[in-house]
């Protein structure tokens, strides 16, 4: 019997909601309200919240500033004819600059989008199907968002063909393989900038140079970097940039793509109507989400330096802390070369599901942020060689400008606890200790 | 600049202070008290006239986003977080130390 799948199926059935009542959220806040003195219950606690590249919370100047477009203003930008249109005009163009500045573009190269999503798919499939009869080659990487992976395979059910860039251990592309894989039919190479499962930043600034000397486009899924780390589209020649509202403290369901007009970058629209945003992305532009976007990136802009200091320190302390107290712990993707907000670690012969299940108090994830109801192994990991093994028992802690030092200390003492039990369960990690090689092991099923 | 302008930023420093508070929600919360510290700390020494008052301005209208966020957050109130009980000590000290003043 494989324990691995007996354990698996099991902690798909913890980690439903239900365990947690969390669909009961509402009603037992209302009747916690309600309950007298009398009662000395100890009150539902909240866990903490470490996972903000799945999505972060709304900044309170965010949504300060997105207010008054959910009350008073609430015209729709595209109307010419009255004040209403003009103020939500105003409001929607000073938030596109906002975008600009924060990564070095001209405000008109700004598309307002439903999030880095359609982002990655007007990017890859616009760029595409503009070009399609005259280029036909696209080259991306193995450890790309979903978004992105399915983008190409979609174009390459329809006569593209894709290359598919392998990473190094450290997660990172070896450039010599991306300057082999450029021929003459290649349109456009499409590289994330931060990695959402284990935080690796790709060399964009080289990719770039590569790209422009061969007269080729370069699409950056910049979701986990916008607002993180500086970004410049000129100096890192990027043509095309996706940047998504919820992962830099604005709202879901918004984001945006960025489109070089000099030398000029061709896309077809996804989607036909009014022709907003230059005719590229047809549908009315949400103000208040719009806003939202831009009052992000400006704070962004004013934070960032002073954010990704404090999120180093966070992290730093997050990893000597665990490193120093847990043996056998490994530290997945470039450390030296990763966003310090995203760490991800395996805690060998220790399940990652059944840590999340232990972790309760804890919100963190086991690696990909938007698929994570899967139990499969990430792909991710697989791409830097991590073991079978090991890329199961992966947890990613994400930390965000909200992230305190005691939950840090609280993370840490509960991973510290919850691993040794762990692992003082699991045969395999007695094994270890006995000095018997694991992988020498003949399992009958996998 | 204007002699009354250091009385002014101090009382605007824990206005912001005791603004920042008033969050229910743990992580705002602390958020809005390092980061008031921090730009009160960094600023401290500057005494470009031009610059001081921009400042000013600057944190006046922070203050005023802090109240209505500080009351609009506060209808929505989640659970405490699991480590909010360790916390409350502290901050009650902090509350008590500007009512007192
Ligand atoms: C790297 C990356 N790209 C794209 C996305 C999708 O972004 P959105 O939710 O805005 O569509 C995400 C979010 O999970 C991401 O991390």
């Amino acid at each position: 019997m494989s324990l691995n799948k007996l354990s698996r199926s099991l902690t798909s059935k913890f980690l439903s909601p239900h365990l947690y009542g969390l669909n009961n959220n509402f009603k037992r806040d209302a009747s916690a309200s309600s309950t007298d003195g009398s009662s000395k219950k100890t009150p539902q606690l909240r866990p903490l919240y470490l996972d903000v590249q799945a999505t972060s919370p709304i900044d309170p100047r965010v949504l300060d500033a997105m207010l008054p477009y959910m009350t008073s203003y609430y015209g729709n930008p595209h109307s010419r004819t009255h004040a209403y249109g003009w103020e939500s005009e105003k409001a929607v163009e000073e938030s596109r600059a906002h975008i600009a500045n924060l990564i070095g573009a001209d405000p008109k190269e700004i598309v307002f989008t439903s999030g880095a999503t359609e982002s990655n798919n007007l990017a890859i499939k616009g760029v595409a199907n503009f070009y399609k009869d005259k280029r036909n080659h696209i080259i991306t990487t193995q450890i790309e968002h979903k978004c992105v992976l399915d983008s190409c395979r979609y174009l390459e059910n329809n006569g593209f063909s894709i290359t598919y860039l392998p990473v190094q251990q450290s997660g990172i592309i070896d450039l010599k393989d991306l300057e082999s894989a450029i021929n003459k039919d290649t349109l456009l190479v499409s590289i994330m900038t931060v990695n959402n499962e284990i935080g690796v930043i790709q060399p964009i600034n080289e990719i770039g140079a590569i790209c422009r000397k061969n007269k080729v486009f370069f699409h950056t899924d910049a979701a986990q970097a916008v607002g993180k780390i500086p970004l410049n589209v000129e100096s890192m020649n990027i043509d095309l940039m996706s940047i998504s509202g919820h992962k830099l403290y604005g709202p879901k369901g918004i984001g945006a793509l960025f489109v070089r007009r000099r030398p000029r970058v061709r896309v077809e629209a996804l989607q036909s109507g009014g022709g907003q945003e230059r005719g590229l992305r047809s549908g009315t532009v949400p103000t208040l989400l719009a806003v939202g976007l831009g009052s992000a990136c400006k704070i962004a802009a004013q934070e960032l330096e002073y954010d990704h200091q404090y999120i180093s320190k966070l992290s730093e302390r997050l990893v000597n802390k665990i490193t120093e107290n847990i043996p056998e712990v490994i530290i997945n993707g470039d450390r030296e070369r990763s966003y310090p907000g995203c760490v991800n670690m395996s805690f060998s012969c220790v399940e990652g599901e059944s840590l999340l299940v232990a972790l309760k108090e804890i919100s963190l994830s086991s690696g990909s942020a938007c698929t994570s109801a899967s139990l499969e192994p990430s792909y991710v990991l697989r791409a830097i060689g991590a073991e079978e093994d090991l890329a199961h028992s992966s947890i990613r802690f994400g930390i965000g400008r909200f992230t305190t030092e005691a939950e840090i200390d609280f993370t840490v003492e509960r991973c510290i606890q919850h691993v040794q039990r762990l692992r003082d369960m699991s045969p395999l990690w007695e094994m270890l200790q006995d000095g018997i090689d694991i992988k020498s092991i003949q399992w009958t099923q996998h | 600049m204007s002699s009354h302008t250091p009385s002014k930023v101090r009382s605007l420093y824990k206005m912001l202070l005791r603004e920042s508070t008033k969050f229910h929600n743990y992580n705002f919360k602390e958020y809005s008290l390092r980061k008031v510290r921090h730009d009160f700390r960094k600023n401290i020494n500057c005494n470009d006239p031009s610059r001081v008052s921009q400042l000013i301005g600057e944190a006046e209208s922070n203050l005023q986003m802090l109240r209505r966020q500080a009351v609009i957050q506060n209808f929505y109130k989640a659970e405490p977080l699991v480590i909010d009980t360790r916390k409350t000590n502290k901050d009650n000290g902090l509350e008590s130390t500007f009512s007192s003043s």
